[in-house]
C-alpha cells in the first residue's frame, strides 16, 4: 500500500518513466477521482464479499450434512460477534485472541447444537428441522438481548489506521478481512481435499449411507462439519465487527444473503459458495455506488432469479 | 418412551404460555390506573422502545411512591404493562386490544407513526386514548378526539437545526436519512424549506440501518458530491458509525442529526469526541435546564444502573406519564376518556403537584388539538464539546397547521 500524502512527488516519479506522460495526464484531477472511487467500490465489494463467502460456507459445509439450510446459522453468526466482543471487553484479551477463542466456542457450540436440536430429527419430516431452528434463532436472539442489551454496541479498540493511495481510502481492519477470508479458505479447501478427515466430510455429505457403509463415523463427522461450518461463521462475524455494530439481529441481513448465494452458488458446493458471495458482495457494493441504495434486495434477488432460470440447481450446484 | 416425550411436551408448552402471561391472574379492576405501551423492544428499534418504557415506569414510580393518585378522593396505584410489537403494525393494533380489553389500559403509548395511525381508526371506537410519541403532524390534524401527542411536531427540528446549518454558511446538503417513512418525510420536508432557505440538496442515499453492512459504498457516493453538511437518520449507534467513517473518508463538513440519533449516545461509538465537531442536534437529556431533570436522572440512575444513559425519550415518556395520570386526577375518573381528554387539554394536570415538582421540561400547555407545546434545546459540537444548549424555535403554526 502506497501512502501518498502529496502529488508532486508521484507525478515527478513518474514524469521520468516511459509512458509516464500519459499516465499523469489520464491522473488529471476528475479522473483519478473517478479512479478512485471505482477501486474503493471494488475494494469495498470484495471485502464484503469475503465476510459473505465465509458465512455461505459454514452453510453450505452444513447444508451438505444437515441437509436443510440452517436457518439459524445466523444467528449463531452474531453469538460469535458477542463472545469475542465479551472477551475483549472483559478479559482485555487481544483482537487475534478473542477470534480464536470465539471460533472454538462456537465450534464446540455448533457440534453441540447439531447434537441436542438436529440429530434426534433427521429421521422425521424436514419442516420439524426448520421449526426446531426457529426456535433456536428465537432463543439465541432472546438471549443475546437479555445479556447484552438492544443497544448497537461498537468492537472494543477498533482499528484506526487508515491508508489513503490512489484516491481510495482503506483501514487496516478491511485489509485484514479480505487477507483473512482468502486464507482460510484456501486452507479449508486443502483441509477439505487432502485430509482424510476433509474427505469423511466430503463423503458423508455426498452420501451419507455409502460413506456409513465405508466405516465412516458419520455421527461423528456430521457434528465435526457443523462446528466447522458455526466456526467459521464466527470468524467472518468477529472479522467484521470492528468495521460495523454489533446488535442482536444483525444475523438477519447477513444470513439472508446467504441463503441466496448457496442457492445462487448451487447448494452444497464450496466453490460455489465463495464465488457466489464474492459475486454478491460485488454486485451489491457497485450498484449501492452507481446506481442507488433504495433496491438492492431487487437486484440480489434478480440475479438470482437469472442464474437459476439459466442454471436450476446454481452456478456450480450438483442437483440434489 | 413416547409417552414420556408428549409428556414432556406439555408441560413445556404449559410452561411457556403461563411465562407469557396468556393466564392471567385475576386483578381487582379499582384502584389502579393501567397505561398500556406497546413498542419496539426487540429488533432493531429496541433501545428506543425501552428508553420510553424507563420513562413510563419511572412515571409510575413516581406517584406510588407517594402513595399514589387521588381520583375522585381514593388513592390509585399506576400501574404500567408493556407489549412487544416491533415496530409492527399488525402487531401494535393487537397489543392495544389486549392492553385494553384484558389490562384495563384507557390509554395507550405508542412510539411509531405507522402504529399510531394504524391505532387511529379504532381508538374512538374501542374507546381509549392514544399516546403518541411521534413528531408526525397528521396524527394530530385528522380530526381523532383521542389522542395527545408527546413530542413537538417535525418542522420544530427541522427548521430550527437547518437555520443554525444556513447561519453556518453551509449551502450543499446530502441528505442520508433512515430508509422507512419516518426519514422519509422528515428529509422531504428538510428538502423543501433548505431549498427555500438558498440552499441545494446534492443527493438523497436513503439508509437502511438495520440492513446495512457497511456504510462506505453510501459515504463514498454521499461525499463524490461534495457537500458542505450531510442530514443523518439512523439510530444514535449507526449515526455514529457513518460519522467516524466518514471522517476516514476525509469528510471535514458538518452533520445535521434527526432526532432518532441521539448526542450522549453517539458519544460512547466514536472513537474522540472531535469527530462530533460540527453536529447539530437535540442537546443531551442532562444538559437541560432545571432541577427537575437532575431529580430525574438520580431516579434513573438509580433504578437501572448507572451505565445506562438517560434520553430526551425518557424524559418526554416520563413528563407524558405524569400528565396523563395527572389528567385523570382532574377528571375525577379512570373509565372515561372523553373526560380525561377534555382534562389534559385543559392544562389543569400540570398545575397539579406532583406533575409541576417533577415534569423535566415544565410543561405547562397543550393544544386544542391534543399537541403537547415542546420546549426543547438544541445544541452543536464544536471543538470536541458541546456549545450551550440553545431553545428551539417552537411557534404555534407550527403545532396547529396540517401539513
Amino acid at each position: 500500500m502506497v501512502r501518498v500524502k502529496k502529488n508532486v512527488s508521484l507525478a515527478a516519479h513518474l514524469n521520468s518513466r516511459p509512458l509516464g506522460p500519459l499516465v499523469l495526464s489520464v491522473s488529471s484531477f476528475r479522473a483519478r477521482h473517478f479512479v478512485g472511487i471505482f477501486l474503493q467500490t471494488i475494494i469495498n465489494g470484495i471485502m464484503l464479499g469475503s465476510i459473505y463467502a465465509m458465512v455461505a460456507l459454514g452453510l453450505t459445509l452444513i447444508y451438505g450434512i444437515l441437509e436443510i439450510p440452517n436457518f439459524a446459522h445466523g444467528a449463531l453468526y452474531m453469538i460469535g460477534a458477542y463472545v469475542s466482543f465479551q472477551v475483549m471487553t472483559s478479559f482485555g484479551m487481544p483482537y487475534w485472541l478473542a477470534l480464536i477463542l470465539s471460533a472454538v466456542f462456537l465450534f464446540l457450540m455448533g457440534m453441540f447444537i447439531e447434537r441436542i436440536v438436529y440429530r434426534p430429527l433427521y429421521v422425521q419430516p424436514v419442516i420439524n428441522s426448520f421449526i426446531a431452528a426457529v426456535g433456536l434463532i428465537l432463543i439465541l436472539e432472546n438471549g443475546a438481548l437479555a445479556i447484552w442489551g438492544p443497544a448497537f454496541r461498537r468492537f472494543p479498540k477498533a482499528s484506526s489506521t487508515v491508508f489513503h493511495a490512489l484516491g481510495m481510502t482503506i483501514t487496516s481492519q478491511r485489509i485484514i478481512v479480505i487477507i483473512t477470508a482468502v486464507l482460510l479458505i484456501i486452507a479449508l479447501q486443502l483441509f477439505i481435499k487432502r485430509t482424510r478427515l476433509g474427505a469423511a466430510i466430503e463423503a458423508t455429505s455426498q452420501n451419507r449411507q455409502g460413506a456409513q457403509l465405508m466405516g465412516i463415523n458419520t455421527s461423528l463427522v456430521g457434528g465435526l462439519t457443523f462446528g466447522l461450518g458455526t466456526a467459521l461463521a464466527a470468524v467472518a462475524a468477529t472479522l467484521v465487527a470492528p468495521i460495523l455494530l454489533i446488535y442482536p439481529t444483525m444475523g438477519g441481513p447477513v444470513i439472508a444473503m446467504a441463503f441466496v448465494i448457496i442457492i445462487l452458488g448451487g447448494m452444497g458446493s464450496f466453490f460455489g459458495a465463495v464465488v457466489g458471495g464474492y459475486i454478491i458482495g460485488l454486485a451489491e457494493t457497485l450498484f449501492s455506488s452507481y446506481v442507488t441504495t433504495k433496491y438492492i434486495d431487487t437486484l440480489i434477488f434478480g440475479i438470482l432469479v437469472f442464474i437459476l432460470a439459466v442454471k436450476p440447481t446454481g452456478l456450480f450446484g450438483k442437483g440434489h | 418412551m413416547k409417552k414420556r416425550n408428549s409428556l414432556v411436551f406439555i408441560f413445556v408448552v404449559a410452561l411457556f404460555f403461563i411465562l407469557s402471561g396468556a393466564v392471567q391472574t385475576v386483578r381487582s379492576a379499582e384502584e389502579i390506573i393501567t397505561i398500556g405501551y406497546t413498542g419496539p423492544l426487540s429488533g432493531g428499534g429496541a433501545q428506543f422502545g425501552q428508553n420510553l418504557k424507563w420513562g413510563l415506569e419511572l412515571g409510575a414510580d413516581e406517584i406510588n411512591a407517594m402513595g399514589g393518585a387521588t381520583v375522585a378522593g381514593k388513592k390509585h396505584e399506576v400501574r404500567i404493562v408493556s407489549m412487544d410489537d416491533q415496530f409492527q403494525t399488525a402487531l401494535t393494533v393487537n397489543n392495544a386490544k389486549r392492553l385494553v380489553h384484558q389490562e384495563g389500559a384507557k390509554m395507550v403509548y405508542n412510539p411509531s407513526s405507522s402504529g399510531i395511525f394504524g391505532l387511529m381508526p379504532i381508538n374512538e371506537k374501542e374507546n381509549f386514548i392514544i399516546g403518541a410519541y411521534t413528531t408526525n403532524q397528521k396524527c394530530i390534524t385528522a380530526g381523532n378526539k383521542l389522542i395527545f401527542r408527546g413530542p413537538p411536531s417535525m418542522l420544530v427540528y427541522v427548521r430550527n437545526w437547518a437555520d443554525l446549518a444556513i447561519a453556518h454558511g453551509w449551502k450543499k446538503c446530502a441528505m442520508m436519512p433512515d430508509a422507512y417513512d419516518y426519514g422519509k418525510l422528515w428529509s422531504e420536508l428538510f428538502q423543501k424549506y433548505w431549498e427555500e432557505k438558498g440552499g441545494t440538496i446534492t443527493t438523497n442515499i436513503p439508509v437502511d440501518f438495520m440492513k446495512v453492512t457497511d456504510f462506505y459504498p453510501l459515504l463514498t457516493k454521499a461525499l463524490a458530491t461534495k457537500p458542505d453538511c450531510i442530514l443523518i437518520g439512523s439510530s444514535s449507534e449507526p449515526d455514529a458509525m457513518q460519522i467516524q467513517q466518514s471522517r476516514e473518508l476525509g469528510f471535514k463538513g458538518g452533520f445535521i442529526i434527526i432526532e432518532r440519533g441521539k448526542l450522549e449516545e453517539m458519544e460512547r461509538i466514536v472513537t474522540k469526541m472531535d469527530a462530533l465537531n460540527g453536529c447539530i442536534g437535540v442537546a443531551p437529556f442532562l444538559m437541560y435546564p432545571g432541577e427537575n431533570v437532575k431529580k430525574l436522572a438520580e431516579k434513573f440512575y438509580k433504578k437501572y444502573g448507572k451505565d445506562k444513559i438517560i434520553t430526551h425519550e425518557t424524559g418526554i415518556a416520563y413528563d407524558n406519564a405524569l400528565g396523563y395520570v395527572g389528567s385523570v386526577v382532574v377528571a375525577g375518573t379512570t373509565t372515561d376518556p372523553q373526560k380525561i381528554m377534555k382534562a389534559l387539554l385543559s392544562g389543569g394536570a400540570y398545575k397539579i403537584p406532583f406533575v409541576k415538582d417533577n415534569s423535566p421540561y415544565y410543561t405547562d400547555y397543550v393544544y386544542p388539538n391534543g399537541a403537547i407545546k415542546g420546549k426543547i434545546f438544541g445544541v452543536e459540537v464544536q471543538n470536541g464539546a458541546y456549545s450551550k444548549p440553545f431553545p428551539v424555535k417552537s411557534p404555534d403554526w407550527v403545532y396547529t397547521t396540517p401539513y
